[in-house]
């Protein structure tokens, strides 16, 4: 049924889903778990879900630097097991993903070992059931578990990451396998992320950001915005990178935003309160500190903030029942010039 | 050319293949550099440099660099 010209290699393999699986495996495509076989017939469906040629460039994956085609956007997407209705959230994914700001050379070689964390927002969540209600952050959503798994399978089969060699994770985390949520804006008093960076609430983003593990933010006895967001600050103890994800839970975000706060609001105050205290590092790690910052003239009586700028702590809604928010450290360093690595905001054309 | 620690040695090497530049060299020097005391690193910049200097002045050495 293809009717398009497809450039990548063909390999014939055995009709049996396991024998395909040793193959994947022999060859490195894959991330551990069973892939899907990217047949001609599966990925002429998924290129058929959008209007750009096969052959297009949609961006340069490091650390091999290599094309990403719609081709292959669709190929992997096929492998993560995404549904072709997905492909342009897929090409939006790899357009944020090797934009040049949020810098994924660095993301896929250090070994610090983050994640990148989809954020979608917009109308097409509910067209392809993304999910940013109960259990967000977890398993149970086709459209989560593969959009994020796909952008993995980016990184390695396009990119050429591999644990040991390219990337060079001491120890990475679960988020690396799949880290996508939609944001819950039915559920939240405050605009959504996309709106906050100049697109229309009808429009539909992926956003891209470097994502450490997560840290459970839970205040089940607080009733005012000021203990819960005095809680969270808590939570944020260290600098994070460039930025920091809160992803706040529907029922914190009705009693913050009940006692009046905005968005700006409750970045602030958490900006004022999550600090690093220099009287309290141990000598290397001051030493280290002040040589890393030195534009910051630190001190012992310095008290370093979460982040550079109250701003540069997003903060999106989402998860279902209960009082448990989670905060999200980002990976890179801050630095005078603004940090190595920003979170990017794409539009989906669909 | 690139200094780097030898934990970082294939991914360095995979650079210059993807910029095309298979014969840019590459100093490997021990790793890790971040968690050893200054006067181990001391000692380490004193051994490569030696290296560097010579690859950088001597188009020859640089054919030797792995």
């Amino acid at each position: 049924m293809t009717s398009v010209t497809l450039q990548a290699e063909r390999f014939e393999i055995p009709d049996d889903i396991w024998a395909a699986q040793s193959f994947f495996e022999e060859k490195g495509w894959g991330d551990g778990l069973p892939v899907i076989p990217p047949t001609e017939e599966r990925v002429a469906q998924m290129l058929a879900a959008t209007s750009c040629k096969p052959d297009e460039v949609i961006g340069l994956v490091p650390p091999r630097w290599a094309h990403a085609t719609v081709e292959k956007i669709a190929i992997n997407g096929v492998m993560a097991g995404c549904k072709p209705e997905y492909m342009p959230v897929l090409i939006a994914a790899v357009e944020a993903l090797t934009d040049p700001k949020l810098n994924l050379y660095a993301l896929q070689a250090t070994t610090g070992g983050p994640a990148v964390m989809i954020i979608v927002n917009g109308p097409v969540r509910k067209r392809l059931n993304i999910n940013g209600g109960p259990n967000a952050l977890g398993e149970g959503w086709r459209a989560n578990a593969t959009i994020g798994r796909f952008v993995q399978l980016v990184k390695r089969n396009i990119g050429g990451s591999y644990p040991g060699t390219t990337c060079k994770a001491t120890l990475g985390w679960p988020g690396k396998y799949s880290i996508c949520v939609g944001e819950n804006e039915e559920a939240s008093p405050w605009e959504p992320l996309h709106v906050e960076r100049g697109f229309k609430a009808e429009q539909s983003t992926v956003t891209a950001i470097s994502a450490d593990a997560s840290i459970r933010a839970s205040d089940l006895d607080g009733t005012k915005a000021v203990g819960i967001l005095t809680n969270f600050a808590q939570r944020m103890e260290g600098p994070s990178g460039p930025e920091a994800i809160m992803v706040i839970c529907p029922e914190h975000a009705k009693i913050i935003a009940g006692d009046g706060f905005s968005k700006k609001d409750v970045q602030k105050f958490i900006w004022e309160r999550a600090a690093y205290r220099m009287k309290d590092l141990p000598d290397e790690t001051f030493a280290q500190r002040v040589k890393r910052r030195s534009d910051l003239k630190l001190t012992r009586d310095s008290v370093i903030p979460v982040t550079d700028r109250p701003e540069d702590i997003l903060v999106i809604v989402a998860g279902g029942d209960g009082s448990q928010s989670q905060y999200i450290h980002v990976w890179g360093q801050s630095t005078p010039e603004g940090g190595s690595t920003r979170s990017v905001t794409k539009l989906i054309n669909d | 050319m690139t200094v780097i620690t030898h934990a970082f040695e294939a991914l360095a090497k995979s650079e210059r293949e993807a910029f095309g530049a298979p014969d840019h060299p590459v100093l490997i020097v021990q790793h890790p550099i971040g968690t050893v005391k200054p006067e181990e690193v001391d000692k380490r910049a004193d051994a490569a440099f030696e290296k560097l200097v010579e690859i950088l002045l001597v188009p020859e050495a640089r054919k030797k660099v792995a």
